[in-house]
């Protein structure tokens, strides 16, 4: 007998989510980790969301996750970015306490009966015949269980640099799990290394606040989670702006060949859409000036974030670039900022569910995978609960979609495209963004959570209620007729040249006309703002929705084109090798699947095809 | 589909007696073969007069030509003989080569293998395909131009600066916390400029069109006024039935006619009546709608007892009006004419080329574009002139939507394959040996 249905090594912001998940779905499950105090930790930038990112943080939210919630007791600022964009763009962000923020998830995890936690170091997974048994702890003790989800990959084989020193670990004050590390090196998997960088931490009390620009968060407050109102939000606090000069750019360039960026210690290749200060000085170098996002670091916190100004250059030069700046010219450094290069394995290595092609019963989630934030991790701990947790009830695995969710866009990318710098969330990796948007995220993913039990009864009800109430302001408006005079009021710079009236509903449809001035206009009572939002902004969208909408549909037919399992795709005539490699390494279970994959040619896709009719042919021959 | 690991053997050249015909062979085996023919050695692209031995002693003198892959038509190793252009000469010197172990190729084959073989773009392989169908030097010269890359760079080309319009609304929706240097404005500006680009390049595309596969057009009009009786005329044969009864055609009729190098597929169809009982011209009638939505050109005709008659086309339209021996009045917006003795013929065929609205220079044009290119152009386009509409920054994910839409139709230009059947259709269009 396993002693457990579930052991998920790892307490990060993916281990938590997916121990969550495994406990809703009535797995008995263990989470190990080397240090209880680092559940729920977020160990660089104590910010939730953003853009891209809060999309896959109320997706999870919707799907009964923790994330959310955890952000809002936690969040001691809150802004709605993109605010004066569509609906699909606005994403939420929030700035945490880290200490409420954790000690919010241990609550959450530590009231899930069927979840045992253990604090202990994972030396290795067990295997017997490429299958995952359980693990073994350091201590020399084995635990069994049917499934294992290893979340443990932060900054594998770690090396920091800040200037010419250069040391082993991953985050600066956290011990590398070496024996894990050279377990998961002995399984040959593929891998590559990854590199990303902190800014130097500034000691609050030493910031000239007074020449800094205010940022205070938006009013009225938004919220992360469905579920929660902002009365629960702890006391806020503002962020404040400042901007790098000539001067600190001077300075950089002085040190920059002593970055090891730049002297060529770093392989691994960094981010390109969040590049360190002297990698933005040297290749913009036509702009004086960058701007400085001053972040808290939590209410008690003496620490303030930089957000901007990452770097590994050396010590000194680092103090005296921070001094140089408006509003740090007396600034303490708490802590330097550095570069991290660490170890993934190729996520194209994994199926759909995030079980190990290689080992069955292994499944991997966050940072391991090549993706960098708390949120894309949570989204894969999510996910890899999941499908542990079906596959133990012989239930097929849930593949969110590309079309139905930024989890399902996350998931294929990784499987598919692989990464070659820390994969971030962003809306254009999207292609039906108009139709994922942070606040229908509910409406997308609720009924499959529910039908998955992955939601409490609270959520239920709280979600059927806002579904009703859409629908209710729908009927509302369609039952007003406006007539051409109305419309043209509503709409200074419209003639609109109808012949008959139209319905209120109707009228949001135009670009001009808002919901606001529409009850207004009626002398009607508005609805709270999540129904007025999600009414207006299906009618704004109504044209583009449809479109979208029709080519999914086109794209699923190849979507139903399956590849056979066993398909040996070196067998292929005419495929270059280069292709063959591709596919056998992704091992694409449908047409449109093998389509994504980057630098296949339309002739390795026509080839493909040709080879699977022949052998669907040569079957019902034999047949 | 066929193998592609064999070697392969076809006629090159049109069959039928000639000067010369061309034989090509390609696949893995040649050096086999050539051994057979006695030559121990060849270079890349050397060319050496051989005699192969055919049946009963008879033997050919012929001129082989050995291209060495990856750097050849098929990316295989290739030879290429020309002999006499008879054709049992060629059946017999092919039958030498099946004989050696050689398949013979079937439709489109040699093309296949280059394709698979990355050496032809999907562009080219079309180009490839009209150029063997060029009838006209002007065609050729166009095909030509295509083939060698001048279509695929404009494409790539528009493909570049739509990425370029696109990173500027991506960053400013995904980086909105950053600076972003380029103003709405600036963009605005682009995209505008763009899209001319753009206009012009569907022009051209249009016109290279109409070189290489012929202008599709439409008699329309009411019951009994002389569609038939024009069509004939146009044609000069008697390819609809002419009667006094209204409602006599109800089938569609194509002819193609050339007119100034331009092949012109006429169609004519059911007059279009709102009383009609009988449920064959009903069905005549929808067919005849059916076909407006699809075609380059309508011609209207009435005749002088037309009474009044209002549709509006979304394709160019030339207006006429027939019978005009019967009567002395007529409208002035349309072209006179009686098509019973010829009147007005000549104009309308003067009509009809300029409707197309070509380039001056029609050996100026560059390429050659299909229907396939020029309908995905123009669904592009529709989609730009909708983004080029949004005056907001507010909208950007709307303007984003309708780029991204833009590209995909440039990517399907590029490479159409979303199914199967479209990978079977091209290479089966083509002819053995190509
Ligand atoms: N007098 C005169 N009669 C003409 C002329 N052109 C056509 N007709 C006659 O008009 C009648 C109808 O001609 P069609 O060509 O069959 O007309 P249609 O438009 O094709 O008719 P449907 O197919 O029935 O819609 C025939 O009897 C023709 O001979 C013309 O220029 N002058
Ligand atoms: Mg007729």
């Amino acid at each position: 007998m396993d002693k457990f249905d579930v052991i998920i090594i790892g307490g990060g912001h993916a281990g938590v989510e997916a121990a969550f998940a495994c406990a809703r779905m009535n797995k008995k499950s263990c989470l190990i980790t080397n240090n209880l105090d680092d559940l729920g930790k977020m160990s660089c930038n104590p910010a939730i969301g953003g853009i891209g990112k809060s999309h896959l943080v109320k997706e999870i939210d919707a799907m009964g996750g923790l994330m959310g919630i955890a952000a809002d007791f936690g969040g001691i600022h809150f802004r709605v970015l993109n605010s004066s964009k569509g609906a699909a763009v606005r994403a939420t962000r929030s700035q945490s306490d880290r200490i409420l923020y954790s000690n919010k998830v241990k609550e959450i995890i530590n009231s899930e009966h069927l979840l045992t936690i253990i604090d202990s170091e994972v030396s290795e997974v067990l295997l017997s015949n490429s299958k995952s048994k359980g693990v073994k702890l350091s201590n020399g003790k084995s635990i069994h269980s049917k499934k294992v989800i290893l979340t443990a990959g932060t900054f594998l084989n770690g090396k920091l640099f800040t200037g010419e020193e250069e040391e082993e670990g991953g985050r600066i004050g956290d011990k590398p799990s070496k024996k894990l590390a050279d377990f998961l090196l002995s399984l040959e998997l593929n891998s590559g290394r990854l590199k990303t960088g902190t800014p130097p931490r500034i000691k609050a009390s030493t910031v000239n606040w007074s020449v800094t620009k205010e940022q205070p968060g938006d009013s009225p407050r938004p919220t992360m989670s469905f579920i929660t109102t902002n009365k629960i939000h702890p006391q806020q606090m503002s962020c404040h702006i400042t901007r790098t000069n000539l001067k600190t750019h001077e300075i950089i360039m002085e040190g920059i060949e002593k970055s090891p960026m730049f002297t060529g210690k770093i392989e691994g290749l960094g981010p390109r859409y969040c590049p360190s200060i002297e990698d933005k000085i040297h290749r913009f170098s036509d702009k004086n000036s960058h701007q400085i996002f001053i972040e808290p670091e939590g209410l008690t916190s003496k620490e303030i974030y930089p957000n901007g100004i990452s770097t590994s250059m050396p010590k000194e030069i680092q103090q005296r670039m921070v001094n140089s700046i408006k509003g740090f010219e007396h600034a303490e450094i708490t802590k330097y900022g550095y570069a991290v290069e660490y170890d993934f394995f190729d996520p194209r290595g994994l199926n759909h569910s995030l079980e190990t092609k290689k080992i069955e019963n292994l499944y991997f989630a966050g940072q391991i995978n090549g993706t960098t934030g708390y949120e894309e991790a949570a989204a894969q701990g999510l996910v890899a609960g999941i499908n542990a947790s079906l596959a133990i009830d012989d239930k097929a695995a849930w593949i969110p979609k590309r079309e139905e969710s930024y989890i399902g866009v996350l998931i294929d990318d990784l499987v598919t495209i692989g990464t070659k710098e820390p994969y971030r969330m962003f809306t254009s990796r999207a292609e039906y963004r108009l139709l994922l948007r942070e606040d229908n995220a509910d409406q997308r993913l609720s009924p499959i959570a529910r039908k998955l039990g992955l939601l409490n009864e609270e959520r239920w009800m709280s979600f059927s209620k806002k579904l009703e109430d859409i629908e209710k302001e729908r009927t509302r408006l369609q039952g007003f007729k406006l007539s051409l005079s109305q419309i043209n009021d509503l709409n200074k710079n419209a003639n609109a040249k109808r012949k008959s009236s139209i319905s209120a509903l109707e009228a949001l449809k135009r670009p001009e006309i808002t919901y606001e001035r529409l009850c207004q206009k009626l002398k009607i009572q508005p609805e709270r703002n999540e129904i007025a939002l999600d009414v207006t902004t299906n009618q704004k969208y109504f044209g583009y929705i449809q479109r979208q909408k029709k080519e999914i549909n086109k794209v699923k037919k190849n979507e139903n084109a399956l590849i056979p399992e066993k398909t040996d795709f070196n067998q292929i005539e005419g495929l270059s090798n280069e292709s063959k490699q591709k596919l056998s390494l992704v091992k694409p279970k449908t047409l449109a699947h093998a389509q994504r994959i980057p630098g296949l040619t339309p002739a390795a896709i026509s080839l493909l095809l040709v080879h699977i009719k022949k052998k669907s042919i040569q079957k019902n021959n034999v047949a | 589909m066929r193998d592609t690991s064999d070697t392969i053997v076809a006629c090159s050249s049109p069959l039928g007696r000639g000067a010369i015909s061309l034989i090509r062979i390609s696949g893995p085996d040649l050096s086999f073969l050539c051994g057979e023919l006695g030559i121990k050695e060849i270079k890349n692209k050397e060319a050496r007069v051989k005699e192969i031995p055919l049946q009963d002693g008879f033997k050919e003198k012929c001129v082989l030509t050995f291209f060495k892959g990856p750097n050849s038509f098929t990316g295989e190793d290739v030879l290429e003989i020309s002999c006499h252009g008879n054709p049992l000469i060629v059946e017999l010197i092919i039958d030498f080569f099946v004989d050696s172990g050689c398949r013979r190729a079937g439709p489109g084959e040699f093309s296949l293998r280059g394709f698979v073989n990355e050496k032809l773009s999907y562009l080219e392989a079309e180009a490839i395909d009209d150029l063997i169908n060029s009838e006209n030097i002007l065609q050729l010269n166009a095909s030509a131009r295509s083939l060698s890359g001048k279509f695929e760079n404009k494409v790539d080309e528009l493909i570049n600066e739509l990425i370029k319009l696109r990173v500027y609304l991506e960053s400013n929706i995904d980086f909105s916390d950053e600076e972003i240097i380029e103003d709405f404005d600036t963009f605005k500006a682009n995209l505008n400029s763009f899209n001319n680009e753009l206009d012009d390049f569907i022009k051209d595309s249009n016109a290279s069109k109409y070189l290489i596969e012929g202008a599709k057009v439409i008699i329309t009009g009411p019951p009994n006024v002389g569609k038939s009786t024009l069509m004939n005329s146009l044609c000069d044969e008697n390819a609809s039935i002419v009667s006094e009864n209204s409602g006599t055609t109800r089938d569609i009729i194509q002819r193609s006619v050339k007119i100034d190098n331009i092949s012109f597929l006429l169609h004519d169809t059911a007059g279009i009546t709102a009383f009609s009982d009988d449920p064959v011209e009903k069905e005549g009638i929808l067919l005849a709608e059916g076909l407006l939505s699809d075609c380059d050109l309508v011609i209207e005709v009435l005749d002088v007892f037309t009474e009044s008659y209002v549709r509006s086309y979304d394709k160019p339209v030339i207006k006429v009006e027939n019978k005009s021996d019967l009567s002395d009045k007529f409208r002035k917006d349309r072209i006179k004419a009686s098509f019973l003795n010829g009147e007005g013929v000549e104009e309308l065929k003067k009509e009809m080329i300029k409707k197309l609205n070509l380039p001056d220079m029609l050996d100026q044009i560059t390429f050659s574009a299909r229907s396939r290119h020029t309908k995905l152009l123009k669904m592009a386009k529709i989609e730009l002139a909708l983004a080029a509409k949004v005056d907001s920054i507010d909208a950007l994910e709307l303007i984003a939507e309708n780029l991204r839409i833009a590209s995909d139709f440039f990517g399907e230009i590029k490479s159409p394959y979303t199914s199967d059947e479209l990978l079977g259709k091209i290479f089966s269009t083509f002819c053995i040996g190509k």
